[in-house]
């Protein structure tokens, strides 16, 4: 393991001059870093044991408050700016925040919510300015550092948020893992399209760190030119996305009149993928535009980050694998051998435990060992473990139970298909079929051919009953996920 | 309709769709995105907001972050383009 501090006054010694961290036009290069931090430090008072939320949006500001609240040893929870006022009050409650960073805006938009807490308004602007306002005395909490040094509140499966309790050792064993299974090191410069408010976004701070390699922040899929002209401008040889970004990036780098968009994006040497699968549709567009590219595709949990990965390079077999087990972690199938069943995952990244309830000023949370992912998966015949899906999408038939990705994957794989979703379909009878709808290139596949394939991969019981030809199948607009009804 | 109207159409939308209390804070050149104020989410509200209200094409346009970063930068996209034939 190693300490954040030290790796940053290690990057400073050896690379003064290298960049760090990237916002827009703003950089803060490895030799800065200390001095913005101590500059930080002596307008707050101390945070070591305090509770404190980040509630900014991404830029260096909020890049350097958490580096700065990590190493004093805060208790950091994150929190989008964009979120409504009734998660926010959700989150206050629930945390009882000693302080909100926040800026002057939105401390505008959640004043109502904000009475009794302490709220540190965040000035832009370099050196940075901290304003900080208290209606009554900061709890005196002896600088005793709390175990649980990370809250990430998820959506969760019943509707009400939990909250995820990660130690010092989860963390910076995540940034560990990222740094080795990607291969970070110093010639590396990372372009994050994916929010500091996340756990998947904050790692990357304490990974780079520790491989002194500089990150960019700030850039999405929403503005795809801007992230060309970053990835341009800068040299970037990685980006760190979700599905959803890659394809606004692929679509307008084979859309636009941009021809230097699609030489920018030969440049690119690693993607780092995460929050889904990756579509055969999708990898086959970023290899055909650069066939160099190495992309990592890496399968987690906020409650166990950094689970597994696999590289994916051009021509791979096409496959639902999620890869091997990442160093310090252990992915196995719940399920007798042979049939697949719920993933569980165990290591160093596996989450203290959801949060409960701050009692006396502590933090107490319900622990685990291990996490039971709710993802259905099998060990294939490459000994790799293969995910199929949420658990809660099996479809079941008869007493026979099959994951519609089983049905999908392989018709994906035939030429001309670019997206299938195979669903369960029940009469006014109460009689159960398959029906598939497929979006399919105009006269490249036909139903028989679809038929006879599936003959070979799925129980007959699940041959579907109809299958249409259909223009589009909707997907969520961020992770680009299927929508499918539980079963 | 002159870019200042426009603006001003623009931070009512912006004001009432992210929930400001005090709309004082929201000046021309106020940094939308540094200040939490628009996400992808509000960015489609927003553009949609602007195509109906001042019959623009914008999202069959090109445009950038730097276009919508601030009222004052989308006011005078707006102000700059035609409208469609319709």
């Amino acid at each position: 393991m190693f300490d954040l501090r030290e790796a940053l006054l290690e990057a400073a010694r050896e690379f003064p001059a290298s960049p760090y961290l990237r916002h827009r036009d703003a950089c803060v290069t490895f030799s800065e870093v200390g001095p913005a931090l101590a500059q930080i430090a002596s307008q707050l008072p101390p945070l070591g044991g305090r509770r404190v939320i980040i509630l900014l949006p991404d830029g260096l500001s909020a890049a350097l408050l958490h580096l700065e609240c990590f190493s004093q040893g805060a208790t950091i929870v994150p929190l989008s700016p964009f979120a409504p006022a009734a998660h926010v009050q959700y989150v206050l409650d629930r945390v009882q925040a000693d302080l909100v960073f926040m800026t002057p805006m939105l401390h505008a938009k959640f004043a109502g919510l904000l009475r009794k807490t302490a709220v540190v308004l965040v000035g832009s602007g370099n050196p940075m300015s901290l304003q900080v306002r208290c209606a009554l005395p900061l709890r005196d909490c002896g600088r005793q550092r709390s175990p649980v040094r990370a809250v990430f509140f998820t959506s969760g499966t019943t509707g009400k948020p939990k909250g995820v309790c990660l130690s010092e050792s989860n963390l910076l064993s995540a940034a560990w893992i990222n740094r080795t299974i990607l291969g970070l090191d110093s010639s590396r410069r990372s372009l994050i399209t994916v929010p500091m408010y996340d756990y998947y976004g904050v790692i990357q701070l304490y990974s780079h760190a520790v491989a002194k390699a500089a990150c960019t922040f700030g850039e999405s899929g929403q503005f795809p030119r801007s992230a060309f002209e970053a990835i341009d401008s800068q040299a970037i040889s990685d980006i760190v996305l979700v599905p959803f970004t890659l394809k606004a990036l692929l679509d307008y780098a084979q859309n636009s009149k941009c021809n230097e968009c699609r030489e920018t994006w030969r440049r690119v040497v690693y993607l780092a993928s995460s929050s889904d699968q990756l579509s055969p549709e999708l990898l086959r567009r970023a290899f055909a535009l650069n066939p160099g590219l190495a992309i990592v595709n890496v399968y987690g949990l906020t409650e166990a980050g950094r689970a597994c990965y696999r590289v994916i390079r051009d021509g791979s077999s096409l496959s639902t694998s999620i890869g091997n087990p990442s160093p310090t972690m252990k992915v196995w199938v719940d399920a007798p051998v042979g049939q697949s069943g719920e993933i569980v995952i165990s290591g160093s990244t596996v989450m203290l435990g959801y949060l409960q309830d701050i009692i006396n000023e502590e933090i107490h949370f319900a622990a685990v060992t291990d996490v039971r992912t709710a993802d259905e998966g099998y060990v294939g015949d490459d000994g790799e473990i293969h995910l199929l899906g949420r658990k809660d999408h099996l479809m079941s038939l008869h007493g026979v139970k099959l994951h519609p990705s089983e049905i999908e994957f392989p018709v994906n794989q035939l030429s001309g298909v670019r997206d299938s979703l195979a669903q369960l379909h029940q009469d006014g009878q109460g009689n159960k079929t398959i029906v598939l709808d497929v979006v399919a290139d105009r006269g490249s596949v036909e139903q028989n051919q679809i038929l006879d394939l599936l003959r070979e991969r799925v129980p007959r019981l699940f041959l579907p009953h109809v299958i249409n030809f259909v223009d589009v199948i909707p997907r969520t607009e961020i992770g680009g996920k299927l929508i499918r009804p539980q079963h | 309709m002159d870019k200042t109207e426009i603006a001003a159409e623009i931070r009512r939308f912006v004001v009432r769709e992210s929930n400001i209390t005090d709309d004082s804070l929201l000046g021309d050149d106020v940094d939308l995105f540094s200040d939490g104020i628009l996400d992808s989410l509000m960015v489609v509200s927003l553009v949609s907001f602007c195509e109906e209200r001042f019959g623009w094409e914008l999202s069959g346009q090109e445009f950038s972050e730097e276009d919508m970063r601030t009222i004052a930068a989308l006011a005078t996209l707006i102000a700059g383009r035609r409208p469609e034939q319709h």
